[in-house]
């Protein structure tokens, strides 16, 4: 296990995110399948498309981020948001979502985002200045995700908050080579 | 008189100065449980990060107009806050948007952008959900980032219900949820959405925002036509300086890292969006001018300093603020509204100095609030006569310690003193011990060995003339170990000029101690003191006040005497002499918080034998002559704190209280009836007798 994987699951924890190791392919599907429970659509990030074949033989409904209406999102059953990291931060165990608004926009509105988030890109150590200079050059908000939704507005009790996903669940990839490989 | 009223009024309300008090202690813990998990490094990197964008915040604004520009938005500069209204009215109107949705801005609270679009016909949705209920309450914001926190659950459910037309009951969960849904439902159909920001780099004209619920993703993602409002103070140079930046004030506010960091940028490919950015002046240039009130621009609106307040954690953010609340919120008030508008409530500051120990990027807030005190234009008379005739009322008292104590207890002269100089008639005031420090030291062997060398003693008043025997035991102590000690005849610290905003006084009195205490320092000897305010001021005030190198080398020569004599105490006390198996209750003095003294006399206690048991709760309430002033805004507040201290001291069943400081020792003995002991006192009768 690497020293920033660990630290990155124990910050993420720390704020809520949920962290779950995964190491093959089918392990993904069925960690996606089990997280997406419920019934919901899934939306997936365009570059998981090669997860709706997946996805659908194990009965889920499967959307693809790009031919969804965000305001489709705001009534009706949660949406599970299934995106991929373009990076994280291991001492504060955030999750870097890239893309364009109207797909940021779908994994804000979801009620469920599954992050998946290759370990080797945290092994590697992320060039965050670089990532950050790329995002705000090439359009699209930068999102970093450091938990779900939550309000202490009321009381200072903390509640789930009133917009972003309710639950956050990040799997960490571990496949001991680029995990994008196991991708077809 | 209004603040007396308020005041009074929010007392009589127990259920919600009991929510205040639980809602920052906690929130007070869980930031520095935060705050220390993430170390240093980030707070010394934002507070460099502040001081050169303010430093270059010409040169930024220039480089943001034409980042903004080239990624295809539009920047306007505005002067204050109608400008800013009327930018936002014009783009709005242009585009024929009758609807907007916000996310939190305060600097929209500022100039009143609600109220000024209302007034056009335009409906404003607010989607946080604090910021909703506030507006649906159509009340301000109390709070910086919990703008309804002075509202209990009951209160927020009946403002929702209302809204959302069904009994949403009082369980918070129940009730977000139900907002949740109602949001969702209502964004539908605004073109456009109003965001805030806490940082903007001038490089890409990105921006930064932080927040938990993520309701501004929602804002700026569904809207056509974004428009951000806001400080022109928000501005720094490179992305990654202004995410540390949001980052920080994410962590100083709640003790993690915010649930939403969102960099946007840039918006010639935002997918057809139109961007604005609006960014406020409103009087934070001209603070950029001027020396001391600049430090306040470094703020990042964390919160942080009201989680410490005791005032603003008792009496909330509509009795402490305007449009700003709490103890930054006075400065921000001054800066964007005149001293005029701050001074209407900084009264509440009692210069106890916590705020400026929470603050991440090192605020001197309590010596910006004094600024502010001095500029008022109606200065009171009683606070002039508190502030000067405290320390010739100790000088009589000393001289004649019978008349004066007994006239003390005279109703007849109380009521006389509470009508001239306003000191409440019901509050204690300090027994006089008669003589003075310097006559004692006169019958006292003063030629001592001295193979140590030779130290400074600075009494300030109440060592000097209302009790010597703080300051007789401290000369002994001092002596005792080898010490030559040197006490000259200064006036007391001046704290009461700098508490009530008289600046020009504290200044003169800066200077008359600095000039005399500075020879004694270039000859190499160094300042101790028992009473943390005077500490305070010769560390702090001074060299702010006066600006100069000798107020700065004075500041590095002074010393707790307790952290002092530490190693020759763990060598000479007694765990076994007359004090052993005391239960004390340590209070610290605020004065004395943040500098190691408090650990180092926590300690030595328990080596003279004690049992030491001690909680941060903060002021106790004192705060000089401050808790001693009639009135619900000062006397009647200052007992309020007083007593829910001393109700928690209570709890740990102390048999007796230490603390340094003479104020909260009149306070606390007043409040719990316990005994009260200097540490100088329990350290001097706790020597190994050889």
């Amino acid at each position: 296990m690497s020293s920033k994987a660990d630290l990155f699951e124990r910050a993420a924890r720390r704020n809520g995110i949920s962290v779950l190791r995964v190491h093959r392919r089918d392990e993904l599907v069925d960690a996606i399948a089990s997280l997406a429970k419920g019934g919901d659509p899934v939306v997936l990030g365009g570059e998981l498309s090669w997860l709706e074949h997946h996805l659908g033989r194990r009965g889920l409904r499967v959307v693809l981020a790009d031919e969804t209406e965000p305001v489709e999102l705001l009534s009706g059953p949660g949406a599970v948001a299934v995106r991929v990291a373009s990076g994280a931060l291991p001492e504060t165990g955030s999750v870097l979502l890239t893309g364009s608004f109207r797909v940021q926009l779908i994994t804000t509105l979801s009620e469920r985002l599954l992050v998946l988030l290759d370990a080797d890109l945290l092994e590697r150590g992320i060039q965050l200045g670089d990532l950050l200079r790329s995002a705000v050059t090439s359009g699209g908000p930068l999102y970093v995700i450091s938990g779900p939704s939550s309000t202490r507005d009321i009381e200072h009790l903390s509640v789930i908050g009133a917009t972003g996903p309710r639950e956050v669940a990040c799997l960490l990839v571990q496949v001991g080579e680029p995990w994008v490989s196991i991708a077809p | 008189m209004g603040l007396d009223r308020s005041v009074r009024e929010v007392l009589r309300d127990r259920g919600r100065v009991d929510l205040l008090w639980r809602v920052f202690l906690e929130t007070r813990d869980a930031r520095r449980a935060g705050m220390s998990s993430i170390g240093r490094e980030l707070p010394e990197r934002v507070m460099r990060i502040r001081e050169r964008s303010l430093a270059n915040l010409g040169e930024l604004l220039e480089e943001l107009r034409a980042s903004v520009e080239r990624s295809g938005g539009r920047l306007h500069l505005v002067r204050n806050g109608r400008e800013a209204c009327e930018v936002v009215h014009g783009v709005l109107t242009r585009r024929g948007i009758r609807r907007l949705m916000k996310s939190k801005s305060m600097t929209s609270e500022e100039i009143g952008l609600n109220g000024y679009l209302e007034s056009r016909g335009i409906e404003v949705l607010e989607t946080d959900l604090g910021e909703r209920i506030v507006q649906l309450a159509r009340q301000r914001p109390s709070h910086l980032l919990g703008p309804a926190l002075h509202l209990s659950r009951q209160e927020v459910s009946r403002v929702l219900s209302s809204w959302i037309g069904r009994d949403l009951g009082s369980d918070p969960r129940g009730v977000v949820a139900a907002f949740r849904d109602a949001i969702r439902r209502s964004v539908r159909g605004f073109g456009a959405g109003l965001t805030g920001a806490n940082a903007i780099d001038s490089e890409t004209g990105a921006l930064v925002v932080v927040t938990n619920e993520g309701n501004e993703q929602l804002v700026i993602g569904m809207a056509e036509v974004v428009i951000c409002v806001a400080g022109v103070e928000k501005v720094v140079r490179g992305i990654e300086a202004a995410i540390d930046q949001a980052m920080l004030q994410a962590f100083s506010a709640t003790g993690r890292p915010p649930s939403f960091l969102t960099v946007y940028g840039p918006w010639v490919s935002a997918e057809g969006k139109e961007f604005h950015l609006v960014l406020v002046d409103n009087g934070r240039l001209r603070a950029l001018g001027d020396r001391r009130l600049r430090e306040g621009l470094r703020c990042v609106r964390c919160a942080a300093c009201y989680n410490v307040c005791p005032t603003y954690r008792t009496v909330g953010g509509h009795v402490f603020g305007g449009t700003y609340t709490g103890p930054i919120g006075v400065f921000w008030e001054a800066v964007t509204k005149g001293p005029d508008a701050a001074n209407e409530f900084s009264d509440l500051c009692v210069s106890c100095g916590l705020c400026a120990l929470e603050c991440p990027v090192g605020i001197r807030i309590p010596l910006l609030i004094s600024l502010v005190k001095s500029m008022r234009r109606d200065h009171r008379l009683r606070d002039w006569l508190v502030a000067t005739g405290y320390e010739r009322f100790a000088i009589i008292g000393s001289r004649l310690p019978g008349f004066v104590n007994w006239i003390s207890r005279s109703k007849t002269f109380r009521a006389l003193l509470e009508l001239v100089a306003g000191v409440d008639r019901s509050r204690p005031l300090p027994r006089f011990r008669g003589g003075d420090l310097h006559q004692v030291l006169e019958r006292t062997d003063r030629t001592a060995a001295s193979p140590l060398g030779e130290v400074v003693y600075f009494p300030d008043t109440f060592a000097q003339l209302v009790d010597w025997r703080i300051g007789l035991g401290a000369v002994e102590l001092l002596r005792t170990f080898g010490y030559r000690v040197i006490v000259p005849r200064l006036q007391g610290s001046g704290m009461p000029f700098v508490q009530y905003g008289f600046l020009r006084a504290a200044a003169s009195r800066a200077r008359f101690l600095v000039d005399a205490l500075y020879p004694h320092v270039e000859s190499g000897r160094v300042v101790v003191t028992t009473e943390p305010t005077a500490a305070y001021c010769l560390r702090e005030v001074y060299p702010w006040l006066l600006g100069d190198e000798k107020s700065a080398r004075v500041a590095s020569a002074v010393r707790d005497l307790i952290a002092f004599l530490s190693e020759h105490l763990e060598r000479s006390l007694d765990p076994e002499g007359p004090l052993r198996g005391l239960r004390a209750y340590y209070h610290v003095p605020c004065h004395a918080r943040g500098t190691g003294a408090e650990e180092v006399t926590s300690r030595l206690l328990g080596m003279a034998g004690l049992e030491v048991v001690s909680e941060d709760l903060g002021c106790c309430g004192m705060a000089g002559t401050w808790g001693l002033r009639s009135g619900a805004s000062r006397s009647g507040l200052s007992v309020e704190i007083g007593r829910r201290v001393a109700g928690r001291i209570a709890g740990h069943r102390p048999d007796v209280i230490v603390t340094e400081s003479s104020v909260c020792s009149l306070q606390l003995s007043h409040l719990t009836g316990l005994p009260v002991l200097h540490p100088v006192t329990v350290m001097t009768s706790s020597l190994r007798s050889e």
